[in-house]
Parts: C-alpha cells; sequence; structure tokens
C-alpha cells in the first residue's frame, strides 16, 4: 500500500482572553497505511501533530479536533493576541525534514506512476500542490469590523496528484 | 486492531533518547520539548498509540535506533550490508 500525500484546509475561530482569533491553515499530511491496519494522518506543514482512524476521513477528523485541541491550549497560555499569534506560527513553521522527505517521495512516486491513487482515495478531490501554496493566517477577528457568511470556509481534503 | 505502548514507556524514551527534554501536561496533551523543537500533541492517555510516538520521534529528530531499543520494532530501519559501506 503505498503512501498518499495531501494537502488540507481548516479553519478555526478561537477564543482567548479578550481576543477573537481566526486561524486558517492550508497544510500537507502524508496518509500511512500502519502495520496497526488504520490509516494514521502525519502533519508535514505543521510536523509536530498525526491521528488516526480506520478511514482517512475519519483520521481527518480526528486530525482536525487534535488540531482544535492544541489552539484550545495554546489560548489559555496566551494572555494577549500577538502572544497567541505568536505561538501559533511558531508551531506550523517548525520544520519537519523527514516527513516533507516523505511526502516528496510519495508524489514522485505517484507522478512517476510507480504507484496509482487507488481507494479510498480515488473518491477525493485531486489537485496540484502549486495550487495549494500553504501557510497559516491568524487574524484578530475582534477588531474586524466586516462579517459576512462568504468569509466561512469549509474543510477539505485533497489529494496531491 | 490497534497498537499502543503505556505512557510510563514514552517517557523511559524520553528519557533514554532525548537527554534535555521537557515533558508537562497541559489541558489537551502532553507538550514534549527537545532539540530545540517542540512536540504539543503528545496524547496523555495511559496508553499512547505507535504513531504519534513515531510522529513524535521524527518531529524532535529523536534516534531511531534507541528508540527501538526501548519499543522494539517501532521503526523499520534497513540494514547496511557491511560490503556497501565506504
Amino acid at each position: 500500500m503505498p503512501n498518499y500525500p495531501v494537502m488540507f484546509k481548516i479553519r478555526e475561530v478561537i477564543n482567548g482572553e479578550g481576543y477573537l482569533a481566526g486561524v486558517t491553515l492550508t497544510g500537507r499530511g502524508l496518509f500511512v497505511k500502519e502495520d496497526d491496519d488504520n490509516w494514521w494522518l502525519y502533519g508535514v506543514r505543521p510536523g509536530a501533530i498525526a491521528d488516526f482512524g480506520t478511514t482517512p476521513q475519519e483520521a481527518f477528523g480526528k486530525l482536525q479536533e487534535r488540531y482544535r485541541n492544541l489552539l484550545f491550549d495554546i489560548a489559555e497560555e496566551a494572555s494577549t493576541f500577538e502572544k497567541f499569534k505568536s505561538e501559533v506560527e511558531k508551531f506550523y513553521e517548525q520544520p519537519n525534514a523527514e516527513e516533507e522527505e516523505r511526502w516528496s517521495e510519495a508524489l514522485h512516486a505517484i507522478r512517476s506512476g510507480q504507484a496509482e491513487i487507488k481507494a479510498p482515495f480515488d473518491s477525493i478531490e485531486k489537485a496540484r500542490p502549486d495550487n495549494w501554496p500553504t501557510g497559516i493566517s491568524i487574524v484578530p477577528l475582534h477588531q474586524v469590523k466586516r462579517f459576512t457568511a462568504a468569509d466561512n470556509v469549509p474543510s477539505t481534503l485533497a489529494a496531491a496528484a | 486492531m490497534s497498537q499502543t505502548v503505556p505512557l510510563a514507556t514514552v517517557h523511559k524514551l524520553l528519557e533514554s533518547c532525548a537527554a534535555g527534554h521537557t515533558a508537562r501536561n497541559t489541558t489537551h496533551a502532553i507538550k514534549v520539548t527537545y532539540n530545540g523543537k517542540e512536540y504539543p500533541t503528545l496524547p496523555s492517555f495511559n496508553n499512547v498509540e505507535i504513531g504519534y510516538i513515531r510522529s513524535m520521534v521524527r518531529a524532535l529528530e529523536i534516534s531511531k535506533e534507541c528508540a527501538n531499543r526501548v519499543i522494539p520494532n517501532l521503526f523499520k530501519i534497513p540494514k547496511v550490508d557491511k560490503g556497501q559501506q565506504k
């Protein structure tokens, strides 16, 4: 079973002490069918997070919950928006060279035909990584005077191809 | 089927393979620091799934050989043929 490189987008709204933060993450992860027979989603960007499930969708859902709980933990310890933003950026920007390498190898295997995207990943949206620039945005929503429903961002998972 | 190891074994791995590390409980997880890096999402359950441990070892760049001595077969490490060594 090959490893599958994916991209994802997650948006969270986090309450802090006197601030409200909108955190939008566009990240990368690697799905691996491990010897425990679960699908593990290893974070690549950010690289210090992982979770698992019997299906990729379950693993992605659990990773989102773990990520949300991390943001809650950071908010508990950050007395200002600036401190919260700094800690979240630090988490996102910490490099994980090994997971980056494994992600790139998995993408190369798919593009070169050494591996193909099979079930259950064949039903997930395919996308080119260059169309999914990675990054994190932390916005002080308490300062924003304009809110519209069009600003809502659904959680999205795409297979890199 | 899940594969877990006791949380005490994870701490033993850190003590054996990550000298100078710190580990403290947050509300939702354990935050581990080592080697100038942080792994703030380690579950604090009594038994920890091995995938989380693999993720932490990679993220903190802990020696896999050392980790395997504490938790056998945590990682598959290719054996180098001595004849191929320079």
